[in-house]
């Protein structure tokens, strides 16, 4: 290093005072009113001048415009409150350099009384910086005009599927009372046996166009419309019960239910809910024991549960048992759409609740829980 | 909606007067921090945040309503009148004090005197009128602004962080003092600077405290002399503080300007 510059020093005040003067990054020291006291050789370079030539003035003196009025509506104010800042992006005045971005950090030193006795900053230049920083911001907008897109997208298949659900429904409305009709004329065996095969058909028609028609309710309205009522919970259930024992006549559902009073829901979507986790629990679940069917009703819950034992749900799929078009491969023949436990989920969602799922190789459990304190609201 | 969440609406001190505090672009209420706990013995004490600036409710932010200074000065009022409170010491803050001045040409009845700290009825140079700035040079600001080239690359997220130095700030958020959505600090930017509101001066009847500083970029002593001399009540000081923020760089003699003030009326 050249002492020669430094004549008076000792050698490490010289070597400080060389780090200060040439270091790669500005330095400025203003006292505790604002005013520069000391402005580094590096700084001065950038700005096309001398350190004397800033002396006196303010900080913000340095900065173009902008950075001017930020710096005193914004970062001074920080300065006085919190005693620092990192980190900001400003732009250096125009001296012939163009306005060349930096980084500033700043830092107040406060004396015995709490007033401040200076304050530091430290100048990063940032033009390569700035430029990648840029490129950050061109590649996010166009990743959102993109995810924009996308989702307009989706918003029109949705809405395709609910107009096809809608639209399905009045032939299919046709062929019902047709067929239900011809059943009732006098057919023989023959045609009886045809007849039956269009009815059972047309039913799970009927069912699979009722799931789609929730679903899309589900993604383009606010959720699945509900009308909460007072129910007596048990003859509920036991009606859903009852109704699934014809079904199944062969299979065997314990049921358990400890409710002390009525509560508030919608009686048809929670049969929906209900029958659909039986429905499920029977099929998938072991035939050599029951389906285990519990309510309980406290003051700050109620909860149905549906539990089976056999095979448990594989653990990849666990996390998308929920989802719209979930079906597990296999036997994806059988599963219908695979919206039950999507139009489930949502039905529990709009009595405030939550339907969870565990499985083991014990048992599979899925459990709907209200908090009673939440009033149910229609949306 | 409920104004006092709104506007983040925080009531200290149980004085019978009532002295309410508004910040300027940049800030929220905590720029009064070192300058409300002098009057809180004597007036109970109004803080608040403007919509879209520090906890007020951000949602509540309309581009159309907060287009122009009236829309604050309705929330001034709004906040007054849901406290059911009269005869106010006003002090605002740079923009805020202008907003002050709307407010009371709209409901004289609410203030009992308007304390204008920093204030500038328009930035900009005109024919025998200095703002302190060319028009090309907020365009320039706006500018930076919309392209996100001052302040916090990308977006103004405040990190957490511990705060040794002030240890009063507890575990309050690095930088939160300046937390503003970045879309809306552009607009009230736009909004602040672009106002020209040097017409109300002249039908101010609340009697009202200019406080100017010495060497302020935002707004030159030369508006603290053209403002007083508009104003029919009004009277002028100019402060040793420098900078634009006396409640935070000279707060002593931001109180004893204020409390001398209203000692005198």
């Amino acid at each position: 290093m050249d002492y020669k510059l430094f004549p008076d020093l000792s050698p490490l005040a010289k070597d400080f005072e060389d780090f200060f003067e040439t270091s790669l990054c500005g330095f400025v020291i203003t006292d505790g009113e604002g005013k520069i006291v000391s402005v580094n050789r590096r700084t001065a370079e950038w700005l096309n001048s001398t350190p004397d030539q800033f002396l006196g003035k303010r900080f913000s003196d340095l900065l173009a415009v902008g950075g001017r009025i930020y710096f005193e509506t914004h970062l001074w104010p920080l300065l006085r409150m919190q005693g620092y800042f990192d980190e900001v992006a400003v732009e250096l005045a125009n001296s012939g350099n163009g306005k060349m971005p930096i980084y500033i950090n700043g830092y107040e030193r406060k004396g015995d009384n709490n007033q401040p006795l200076f304050m530091r900053f430290t100048l990063f230049k940032a033009s390569d910086r700035r430029l990648y920083e840029e490129n950050l911001q061109i590649a996010r907008q166009l990743a959102e005009a993109k995810l924009n897109i996308e989702q307009k997208n989706a918003q029109i298949r949705e809405q395709f599927i609910a107009v096809l659900g809608h639209d399905l429904r009045n032939p299919l409305g046709g062929i019902m009372s047709a067929a239900q009709l011809l059943a009732r004329t006098g057919v023989n065996e023959r045609e009886e046996r045809l007849v039956n095969i269009i009815q059972s058909g047309s039913k799970r028609m009927h069912e699979m166009i009722n799931n789609i028609m929730d679903f899309a309710r589900g993604r383009l309205g606010g959720g699945i419309p509900v009308n909460p009522v007072v129910v007596d919970l048990e003859k509920l259930l036991n009606q859903i019960s009852d109704e699934l024992k014809v079904v199944w006549p062969d299979r065997q559902i314990e049921s358990n239910f400890e409710i002390s009073e009525p509560i508030e829901c919608d009686p048809a979507r929670i049969s929906q809910l209900i029958s659909n986790l039986l429905a499920n629990a029977i099929t998938h679940g072991s035939t050599e024991t029951p389906v285990f069917f519990k309510a309980l009703v406290n003051e700050t819950f109620w909860e149905i549960s549906v539990t089976n034992n056999g095979n448990p749900i594989p653990k990849e799929a666990m996390a998308g048992v929920f989802h719209p078009f979930h079906r597990e491969d296999a036997q994806s023949s059988q599963n219908g759409l695979g919206l039950g436990l999507y139009i489930a989920s949502e039905i529990a969602k709009a009595h405030n609740g939550t339907l969870t799922v565990t499985s083991d190789d014990h048992q599979t459990c899925f459990t709907f829980r209200v908090p009673v304190a939440i009033q149910i609201l229609p949306k | 909606m409920n104004v006092i969440e709104r506007n983040n609406v925080i009531v200290k001190g149980a004085g019978a007067n009532v002295m309410i505090f508004a910040h300027g672009f940049g800030c929220d209420q905590n720029m009064w921090r070192f300058v409300y706990p002098a009057f809180e013995p004597e007036y109970k004490i109004v803080l608040f945040d403007h919509v879209g600036a520090g906890s007020s409710d951000l949602s509540a932010y309309s581009y159309k309503k907060y287009d122009n200074l009236d829309g604050y000065a309705h929330d001034i009022i709004e906040i007054a009148n849901t406290l059911k409170v009269k005869d106010m010491v006003f002090v605002g803050h740079s923009v805020s004090a202008i907003m002050g001045l709307i407010a009371a040409d709209i409901a004289p009845e609410l203030f009992k005197s308007i304390i204008l700290v920093s204030p500038s009825p328009s930035y900009i140079n005109d024919e025998g009128y200095i703002g302190g700035f060319n028009r090309s040079e907020i365009d320039e600001l706006l500018e930076s602004l919309e392209n996100n080239h001052l302040g916090w690359s990308m977006a103004m997220a405040p990190v957490i962080m511990g705060n040794p130095d002030r240890k009063e700030l507890g575990g309050e958020l690095s930088n939160s003092f300046c937390k503003t959505d970045p879309e809306i600090a552009k607009h009230f930017a736009r909004t602040t600077f672009l106002t020209d509101k040097r017409d109300i001066l002249q039908q101010a009847k609340i009697p009202s405290l200019i406080l100017q500083c010495s060497n302020d970029i935002i707004a030159p002593v030369e508006i603290g002399h053209y403002m007083h001399e508009r104003m029919p009540d009004s009277k002028l000081v100019i402060m040793n503080a420098t900078g634009h923020c006396p409640n935070l760089s000279a707060p002593e003699e931001t109180i004893a300007a204020i409390t001398s003030y209203l000692h005198g009326l």
